[in-house]
């Protein structure tokens, strides 16, 4: 399907938090109470609309696990957003937060637009950190947040499309060099600009958009 | 060999060691040093040995290749040979030997050069350490012998013989001395076609077909060190040297062909390296399938790109890609026609090749052999830290595997990954042969199946479905994968039953298999005690598993909630039965009991049916329980019959199931006022009767608007209505109700069947028997008002019938007066000793029925109405006086007096009648005297007729006339004319016709005729 523009967004966050069940909750709309651990990096892909333009985002499902961490920052670099995520019923999650979003800041462009989000808000009466914690965190860092449940689908949706929108906001106000794919968004072929220096030329158009996978 | 020794199922190896130079042949020694070389190869050793000429091949495959306890000599019967042993002491051509034996007679001598003598030699060995040579007997020990240029005979070998007995200790394994000439090395291990090629660093390359035949052929002078088989044309292009230098050649062999040295034909070679580049080392090689597209990656960076058929000499174009950066490439892969993935050391990269531009995906390379084409489309590329994933538009997923990656295979949906082994050994001796890893990972369900290993691997290769790992030591070494069945049961036991069902669907696994991973699933986790779990596996079953599997373990267990669960879904998927119905409900009860959870009533009052089940069973469960709820649940489904006799039988509010009904169509209304009807007038007669009245009439639900559309639109549809009739038998012991109701029926409506008067007629009846005295009387005004409507359409036998049971005597006569039964009338009267309304009734229907005077007379009347009595009888004739008389005497106690008058007036009469019939019997006899003169004169005397008119036409007589005795005389033509007869006179024909007409009839007869009418017939 045609894209007007591809967001790359990746979701990070400390192992166990719910990061593969945000991802299938958005874009299988299920939820699956076992999950094997993520080895690597997973993938996902949905198409949203933003102000009457098609937008797919392509989403990277990384590992939480320490041991996996060398493997994940390499994906840091081309996200347009990503999703912080910690568990609401785990303290340390939290507690974590800061170490992530150091390496996130280091190895993505200075523009990438992040999300704090507090996943397992279905789990009132386990709750660890208060969600005022998680807005002060947010506000402290510049981050946009919200508390979501990949069970029971709440503000999943907005959670992904919020931060798309932000990032739709930037790119109208040129803060993003939409020719740079390094940037983690890429043009959709209908809009591909004559003489578009090397990326997405007239050569790609033969490839079909977002095959990938 | 291979499969003859397959056939036999041994664990084997083939050695053939061949001798340098162009000296004599030493065959003994080249023997020992197989053994030597063999023992090194394999840990432990092998253990049983055939020495075995090249140029022999066994014929029977009992001819069992293993070491019995004494050597065997095994080529005893040989086709050249006619298959006879040629002499008995014969150890040579092929022979078996354990190893123990072999060194126990230190192998061979090593001093036979040329033909002949070893063998004999061994023999003598053996002998002296006292070994009988044992063999096959000669049928299964046949060989056939190939054709070829036999050596010269060792001159010497006849002394050499003599000194073996004393010497051998001194010559043999012992004093072995040899030198491993060449040690050559896989370089290149490609597969397709159905072929295996392995190109070595000596420039061979052997091609081996699936039946282990080995072609080999020399390919380069020097060396290969790229190449790749086409998988489905019998082309494999390589790239090596055939001299020193950096030359590297493109070669080009299709060995369907042989060319004049019988070796595969070379159809293309050509110079690896452009003309305008520096000569540098080709270091990676992709052929595209359809063969008209090759790429060669080189050392120094560049790309070069041939197009066009390369199977022909000289045919395409070359080019160069631009843009592949100057680090070593590694890997090369077409992916289509169109793309080409090119991976160096430094990075990876996408090479559009219509456009020959060039787009790094990555900027991290691999090592050689390290990256791969998966499924056709994704290129995937193993770094030390993990496999990573490319499409042509970018990085893709990766798995994480750690560990220095040595080489990367693709094999069916399976990625095959050699690592090198990180063991904390590896490093302390340097003695313990390197270890690879092999590690085989699912793609798609994310599983590694295999991992294991192996010594030094050489290359893996994918050929024959399966796929086979070559090491470093020349050992091959098969992988079968396993059947589903089996995997899914090592799965099984490993309790990896997600993985099981994932690897099931993939491969298409049929549903009922997959049912089964569900249950054991299920069993498994439920055997654990995750219930939840557990469930949620069985729910897959539905429509597969029997229910009561799943049920009664939960039963016994007494774990509800999951249970309710997995009944839900049997039901939201269809395929619940009664029983489950029951059971989901029961269960609902039961931990509504234990905690307040109101699951019944949020299950009552689903309305859109989310769960689809039997509303029957379940009101008939819920009743159990509830019946406010199973109400609630029987209202919302429209089940009028459960929720009326759940409010008549189980809570007796007759009022209410009273207007439910009300509220009702009619249809069923009237359905349900039939069945229902007889308890709800029994406890609520009012209401009851007053609903019923308006189904008999013109029904209509109560909530239903008045005029509803239909009757807007000017349709007009004749409003259903019920028979009072059915009604009837309801109102049993309540007269005074069924009264009411069938008045009011009447009343609307007075065309009622006869069920309906009857009733009423009898009901009243019931009731006037029943009532006082005083209301008898209004009562019997209704009974005779109804009786006397002749519109009242009743059952007159029946009504008589209850009258009389009854005593309702008005209606009784009124009844007998209406069928004219006068003599029940009279009887009655009678029976009553109402003599004078028996009279009464006599004298207004005694003209029709004398009887009735008969029937007050035979009663006895009171003496006051003798006379009239008598007076009737006399005067009708009802009896002869002798019966009277006899009648009256039956009684005493009626006196002479009652009956002078009566007796005197008869015999008046008949004292009249005797004067009258005298009378008569004197005139007839006057009269028959008369006759009898008259006879006699026309007897005697002469007759003259004289009259001279015609008594016809009253005209002269004239002839011919015809003369009567009667005096009238007629003319002949009036005669004639008037005349029926010719004997009698015409005048007085008629006049006595006319007297007989005026005759009287006999009247006696007929009066009695009709009266015995009258009294049969009342």
């Amino acid at each position: 399907m045609a894209y007007a523009y591809l967001f790359k967004y990746i979701i990070i966050g400390d192992t166990g938090v719910g990061k593969s069940c945000l991802l299938l909750q958005f874009t299988d709309k299920r939820f699956q109470p076992v999950h094997d651990l993520t080895i690597g990096v997973e993938f996902g892909a949905r198409m949203i609309t933003i102000d009457g333009k098609q937008i797919k985002l392509q989403i990277w499902d990384t590992a939480g696990q320490e041991a996996f961490r060398s493997i994940t920052r390499s994906y840091y670099r081309g996200a347009a957003g990503a999703l912080l995520v910690y568990d609401i019923t785990r303290r340390e999650t939290f507690n974590h937060l800061t170490t992530w979003l150091e390496d996130a800041r280091q190895h993505s462009n200075s523009n990438m637009v992040i999300m704090l989000i507090g996943n397992k808000s279905d789990l009132e009466s386990r709750r660890e950190v208060k969600k005022e914690e998680g807005e002060a965190f947010a506000r402290e860092h510049g981050l946009v947040f919200m508390e979501t449940s990949a069970k029971t689908a709440a503000n999943v949706e907005e959670a992904f499309i919020n931060t798309a929108k932000e990032i739709y906001e930037k790119i109208q106000e040129g803060v993003f060099d939409i020719n740079n794919e390094a940037n983690g968004i890429k043009i959709g072929p209908q809009h591909s600009t004559a003489g578009a220096g090397g990326a997405g030329g007239a050569g790609a158009g033969g490839a079909p958009p977002g095959g990938c996978c | 060999m291979h499969p003859f020794l397959m056939k036999q199922q041994m664990e084997y190896g083939i050695f053939i060691i061949e001798q340098e130079g162009n000296s004599d042949f030493n065959r003994a020694k080249l023997m020992n040093v197989g053994f030597a070389e063999s023992q090194k190869q394999k840990n432990g050793g092998w253990q049983c040995f055939i020495f075995h000429d090249i140029d022999l091949l066994p014929l029977d495959s009992r001819n069992l290749y293993s070491c019995p306890r004494q050597p065997r000599h095994m080529s005893a019967s040989i086709d050249k040979l006619n298959f006879k042993l040629p002499y008995e002491d014969i150890f040579g051509g092929v022979s078996a030997m354990t190893a123990e034996q072999f060194t126990k007679v230190n192998g061979f001598s090593n001093k036979y050069w040329g033909w002949g003598g070893e063998d004999d030699d061994m023999f003598y060995r053996l002998k002296k350490v006292n070994y009988h040579i044992a063999r096959y007997k000669m049928s299964i020990a046949r060989y056939a012998m190939l054709d070829h240029k036999k050596s010269a005979p060792n001159p010497k070998r006849y002394q050499l013989l003599s000194q073996t007995s004393k010497t051998f200790q001194k010559d043999g394994l012992s004093t072995l001395e040899y030198e491993l000439v060449q040690d050559t090395s896989v370089s290149v291990a490609t597969s397709g076609n159905n072929h295996v090629v392995l190109c070595d660093v000596t420039g061979w390359a052997h091609l081996v077909s699936r039946s282990w035949e080995i072609t080999s052929f020399k390919a380069y002078d020097l060396t290969v060190t790229l190449g790749q088989q086409l998988p489905h044309d019998p082309y494999l292009v390589t790239i090596g040297e055939d001299e020193a230098g950096v030359t590297p050649l493109i070669k080009v062999w299709d060995w369907s062909r042989v060319d004049r040295h019988g070796n595969p034909k070379c159809v293309r070679t050509s110079r690896a390296v452009p003309s305008h580049m520096y000569p540098t080392q080709a270091t990676a090689l992709a052929v595209h399938d359809n063969k008209n597209l090759l790429a060669v990656g080189f050392q120094d960076g560049s790309v070069t790109l041939y197009r066009g058929d390369i199977t022909r000499q000289r045919s395409g174009k070359m080019k160069t890609l631009p843009d592949t950066g100057s680090s070593p490439i590694t890997g090369l892969a077409f992916k289509g026609a169109d793309k080409l993935f090119v991976v160096s050391r430094a990075c990876v990269m996408v090479c559009w090749i219509g456009s020959e531009r060039c787009v790094v995906l990555d900027a991290m390379g691999a090592s050689p052999a390290c990256s791969v084409l998966a499924d056709g489309h994704r290129l995937t590329v193993a770094t030390t830290n993990a496999i990573y994933c490319y499409t042509t538009d970018g990085r893709g997923p990766c798995y994480a595997l750690e560990g220095e990656k040595l080489r990367l295979n693709w094999f069916r949906s399976y990625l095959v990954i050699t690592t090198n082994e990180t063991s904390n050994k590896a490093s302390s001796s340097a003695t313990t042969p390197k270890l690879n890893h092999l590690t085989i990972l699912d793609i798609q369900n994310k599983f590694i199946v295999f991992s294991k290993s192996f010594e030094e691997i050489d290359a893996v290769l994918t050929e024959w479905g399966s796929f086979y790992i070559l090491t470093k030591k020349k050992e091959m070494i098969f992988l079968d994968e396993k059947d589903l069945q089996s995997k899914l049961s090592m799965l099984f036991k490993k309790n990896l039953y997600d993985v099981a069902i994932r690897t099931a669907s993939s491969q298409h696994y049929d549903i009922e298999g997959l049912m089964e991973i569900y249950k054991q699933y299920g069993d498994h986790l439920y055997s654990k005690g995750d219930l939840k779990g557990a469930i949620d596996q069985y729910v897959k079953t539905i429509g597969w598993l029997e229910t009561s599997y799943v049920i009664r373990k939960y039963l016994e267990s007494r774990h509800l909630e999951p249970l309710v669960q997995y009944l839900e879904v049997l039901h939201k998927k269809g395929c619940a039965t009664e029983d489950h119905t029951t059971l989901l409900l029961t269960c609902y009860v039961k931990i509504d009991q234990h905690d307040q959870q109101g699951k019944l009533k949020e299950f009552i009052n689903s309305k859109d049916k989310a769960i689809d089940f039997d509303v029957d069973v379940a009101i008939k469960v819920v009743r159990q329980v509830s019946v406010d709820d199973a109400l609630s649940l029987a209202g919302n489904h429209k089940r009028h019959d459960w929720y009326l006799k759940m409010v008549i039988e189980d809570k007796k509010e007759f009022k209410q199931a009273l207007s439910y009904i009300a509220n009702l169509e009619y249809e069923d209304a009237d359905m349900f006022m039939k069945k229902y009807g007889h308890k709800l007038i029994q406890n609520e007669p009012e209401e009851s009767t007053k609903l019923l009245k308006l189904l008999c009439t013109d029904y209509k639900p109560r909530d239903r608007l008045l005029v509803d559309e239909n009757s807007l639109s000017g349709g007009f549809t004749e409003p259903d209505r019920s028979y009072p009739d059915d009604f009837i038998h309801m109102f049993l012991s309540n007269s005074e109700r069924l009264i009411d109701f069938l008045e009011h029926m009447i009343s609307v409506d007075s065309k009622c069947t006869i069920l309906v008067y009857n009733a009423l007629i009898e009901h009243y009846i019931h009731v006037w028997a029943k009532s006082p005295e005083s209301d008898k009387k209004t009562y019997e005004q209704k009974i005779l008002t109804i009786l006397k409507d002749p519109d009242a359409n009743f059952d007159r036998d029946q009504i008589l019938i209850i009258c009389q049971m009854l005593g309702f005597q008005a209606g009784i006569l009124h009844l007998y007066e209406d069928i004219k039964l006068w003599r029940a009338q009279v009887a009655l009267h009678l029976r009553s000793g109402d003599a004078e309304r028996a009279l009464s009734v006599c004298r207004k229907r005694g003209a029709a029925c004398p009887r009735l005077w008969l029937d007050v007379l035979w009663a006895p009347p009171p003496p006051s109405c003798l006379p009239e009595l008598l007076h009737v009888a006399a005067t009708e004739k009802l009896l002869s006086p002798i019966q009277v008389i006899d009648c009256l005497a039956s009684t005493s106690n009626y006196t002479l007096g009652d009956v002078r008058k009566y007796l005197m007036d008869v015999l008046k009469s008949e004292d009249d009648v005797i004067t009258r019939e005298r009378d008569l019997a004197a005139k007839y006899k006057s009269e028959i005297e008369k006759m009898k003169a008259q006879i006699k004169v026309i007897q005697y005397e002469p007759v003259t007729f004289q009259s001279s008119r015609c008594a016809a036409c009253n005209k002269l007589l004239e002839l011919p006339s015809v003369h009567f005795l009667c005096q009238h005389s007629y003319h002949q033509d009036c005669f004639q004319m008037y005349s029926e007869s010719e004997h009698e006179c015409p005048s007085c024909v008629t006049s006595a016709g006319r007297n007989r007409a005026s005759m009287p009839p006999p009247p006696a007869a007929e009066q009695l005729h009709s009266r015995l009418h009258a009294d049969l017939d009342p």
